[in-house]
């Protein structure tokens, strides 16, 4: 991706969100959230891309309790030339339940669009509920469009190699979900916002029951 | 370069006046059936369907219930554009013949002849195990071979197995899908004439296909037709669908209901080659059920039709059921394919595979539509979800909407879909071995539907990569 000057939000579960965003010809936005570190949250954002401009979100949403948690994203690209990159992850525990639905809408006039959205999801317990839906839209010819959802569990095998490495169960799967999250949190370039967020992460993920 | 230029443009406005008229299966008899409703969607023509085929007051009594639900519901807010359909405006019913017939020798010329020209008696005679043939309300022919009928076999009309094998159709006519499923189920469930019955008795493994053709002949007609088949424990069968209409400026309703029962260790595969006209709405609700072991596979091609929604769906009901659904849709100029699948995974250890191919060309639109949904109980299941489409131009459309519901941590869920248009190289190279741009492009796309295609029985094959060519000959704008 080109260094272009970019803007970067960062949206860390204050609650609900609505917002709406366009990022400029030849501009870069990276917006990246949490929700679920505190209270029930959803987030409805909607994202416009001019010419050539470079999008990517980032965004993770962890239940646990009774929490809803629930994302309506739109990407809406109307000019030439614009790529934008998404990536969604849940994990969701004890009876929570999340819903991550994504849309990428690829208007006539944005030929050359390059996208991609991916949502993935891991289930901590057997009553925890997720819903993914990446749908794409697309009205021109000449882009690269994909989409991909993956929902499960934690694999067994990654649990047995860490345990074989002298680490306890529910410390390995710790570990796992916090790499599966935290490899996110490495997209952020500036340390110290990194650090906080990491921060914040393994305090939630600490209390998670795994 | 000039000159090159035009000349594309002409091919291309020829192909697009070919796409529009080539329809090979757009003749017409003259309307000559013994009778016909009055239109519109009235509890009247309900109970003059139910005195036309002298059916018991239970099956009756559904109708005019479902009736009421049809009215009740309003149309789908989703998906393809329906508002154009004038309910009033339609037949809900055309008798064609008086009785059908076991030969095709026994019906009327104009109606043998349609069929011949379909190739469906020869077709019959190489590939199939048996063959019913339905036009306009009802069914004209049914035949099945000596020696599935010694096997046990039932293969009928929904008609035939309410007044032959009553203990059957009530125990299954409407238990996948209900009344009051939608709007569509619920016009089929008050409407329905014709279609299928099929019964395979237990460890019945039926080798050559059946096959049932549907014709719609008349001008805004409806046809409802209703299958049913059950597939008793360990048993196997091959159902297969045609269907065609003539092209007519007025448009025509095709609204079945089908649904599929497999018991413990039966396997159902189920076949569509849909090639309606370009003016039928093609709003079909296809479900089954899967029980222990069972498998369920459904094949849906979709060429014709102005719009369809269609979403074959399996729910595994027992323990180690399968679902294999494999879709193919192609829109052309004026027309929307609205189609996907539905898989609810209910037992344990069940698993289920989607992959849909679509291309979209000539401003037409596709979208696939799909549900994957797994239950509490449904431990250690596997989806895996692939969809690919193909945009030709700039006027076309594709969508994809997946929605995957997931209530359980033991399953592994995969979904994967791509958009594209035909890549540069690869035309390129072809171009460079001495192929024109459209046989390159003709080559390109029967390559990236080839992994489907060659599920369809043969004589299905050959003409799904004949009608390939049709669409696509001239197309390189």
């Amino acid at each position: 991706m080109k260094t272009a000057p970019q803007t970067i939000v960062i949206d860390v579960d204050k609650g609900s969100r609505v917002a709406k965003y366009t990022v400029a010809s030849g501009k870069a936005l990276m917006y990246f959230f949490i929700q679920g570190l505190s209270n029930d949250a959803t987030r409805a954002i909607t994202i416009t891309l001019g010419r050539e401009s470079a999008l990517a979100v980032y965004g993770l949403a962890i239940g646990s309790g009774d929490q809803k948690l629930r994302t309506d994203l739109s990407i809406i690209h109307v000019k030439p030339g614009a790529r934008s990159h998404v990536i969604l992850k849940g994990v969701f525990t004890d009876t929570a339940q999340g819903v991550l639905n994504g849309t990428i809408l690829i208007r006539p006039s944005a030929q050359k669009t390059d996208t991609r959205l991916e949502e993935r999801v891991l289930l901590l317990s057997p009553d925890a509920y997720a819903e993914t839906i990446p749908n794409l839209e697309i009205l021109a010819d000449d882009v690269k469009a994909s989409h991909a959802a993956a929902i499960g569990r934690i694999s067994e095998e990654e649990i047995f190699y860490l345990q074989s490495r002298g680490i306890e169960r529910k410390a390995a799967q710790r570990m796992i979900v916090h790499a599966f999250l935290g490899s996110i949190v490495a997209h952020l370039s500036d340390e110290k916002v990194r650090a906080k967020l990491e921060a914040l992460l393994r305090k939630k993920i600490a209390h998670l029951n795994v | 370069m000039v000159t090159n230029h035009s000349a594309h443009m002409a091919t291309k406005t020829s192909v697009k006046k070919r796409f529009d008229t080539d329809y090979r299966y757009g003749f017409a008899d003259p309307e000559a059936g013994v009778y016909r409703s009055p239109k519109g969607a009235s509890s009247a023509v309900v109970d003059i369907i139910s005195s036309q085929k002298r059916e018991p007051a239970w099956m009756s009594e559904r109708r005019h219930a479902a009736l009421k639900f049809f009215h009740a519901r309003p149309l789908p807010r989703w998906g393809a554009d329906l508002t154009a359909i004038n309910f009033d405006d339609i037949y809900y019913y055309i008798r064609p013949i008086d009785r059908k017939q076991q030969t095709w020798e026994g019906l009327p010329d104009a109606i043998k002849s349609t069929f011949t020209k379909l190739r469906i008696p020869e077709y019959e005679r190489e590939f199939l195990a048996g063959g019913g043939a339905q036009y306009d309300s009802e069914n004209v022919y049914h035949h099945v071979n000596e020696r599935l009928k010694k096997t046990g076999v039932i293969f009928t009309d929904v008609e035939t197995a309410t007044k032959k094998y009553p203990q059957l159709v009530k125990k299954y006519f409407g238990t996948v899908i209900s009344a009051n499923d939608n709007k569509f189920a619920a016009l089929n469930t008050a409407m329905w004439s014709g279609g299928s019955f099929v019964y395979v008795p237990k460890g019945v493994h039926v080798d050559l296909p059946l096959q049932a053709y549907f014709r719609i002949n008349a001008k805004n007609m409806g046809q409802f037709e209703r299958t049913l088949i059950i597939a008793d424990e360990g048993s196997f069968v091959h159902y297969v669908e045609g269907c065609s209409a003539p092209v007519y400026v007025s448009s025509s309703l095709h609204s079945a209901v089908v649904e599929i029962i497999a018991l413990k260790n039966a396997r159902v595969r189920y076949t569509t080659v849909q090639n309606w006209s370009k003016n039928v709405y093609n709003l079909v609700t296809k479900r089954a059920h899967a029980h222990e072991n069972a498998i369920v596979e459904w094949v849906d091609f979709n060429f014709g039709a102005k719009a369809t929604m269609k979403y074959p769906a399996v729910f595994l009901l027992g323990k180690g059921a399968r679902a294999d659904i494999l879709s193919m849709a192609f829109a052309g100029n004026g027309q929307h394919q609205d189609a996907g699948s539905k898989v609810v995974h209910v037992a344990p250890n069940t698993s289920s595979r989607v992959i849909s191919k679509s291309i979209a060309a000539y401003g037409g639109r596709t979208s696939y539509r799909g549900l994957v949904q797994v239950g509490s109980r449904a431990r250690n299941c596997k989806v895996h979800v692939q969809c690919d489409a193909l945009i030709l131009d700039k006027e076309s459309r594709s969508d994809t909407y997946p929605t995957i519901k997931i209530n359980n941590k033991e399953v592994q869920i995969e979904h994967e879909a791509t958009v594209s248009k035909i890549g540069e190289e690869q035309l390129f190279y072809l171009q460079s071995r001495g192929l024109t741009p459209e046989q390159a492009q003709v080559m390109l796309v029967n390559g990236f539907i080839e992994p489907l295609v060659k599920e369809l029985p043969m004589e299905y094959a050959v003409e799904m990569n004949r009608l390939i060519e049709l669409e696509m000959e001239g197309s390189v704008g």
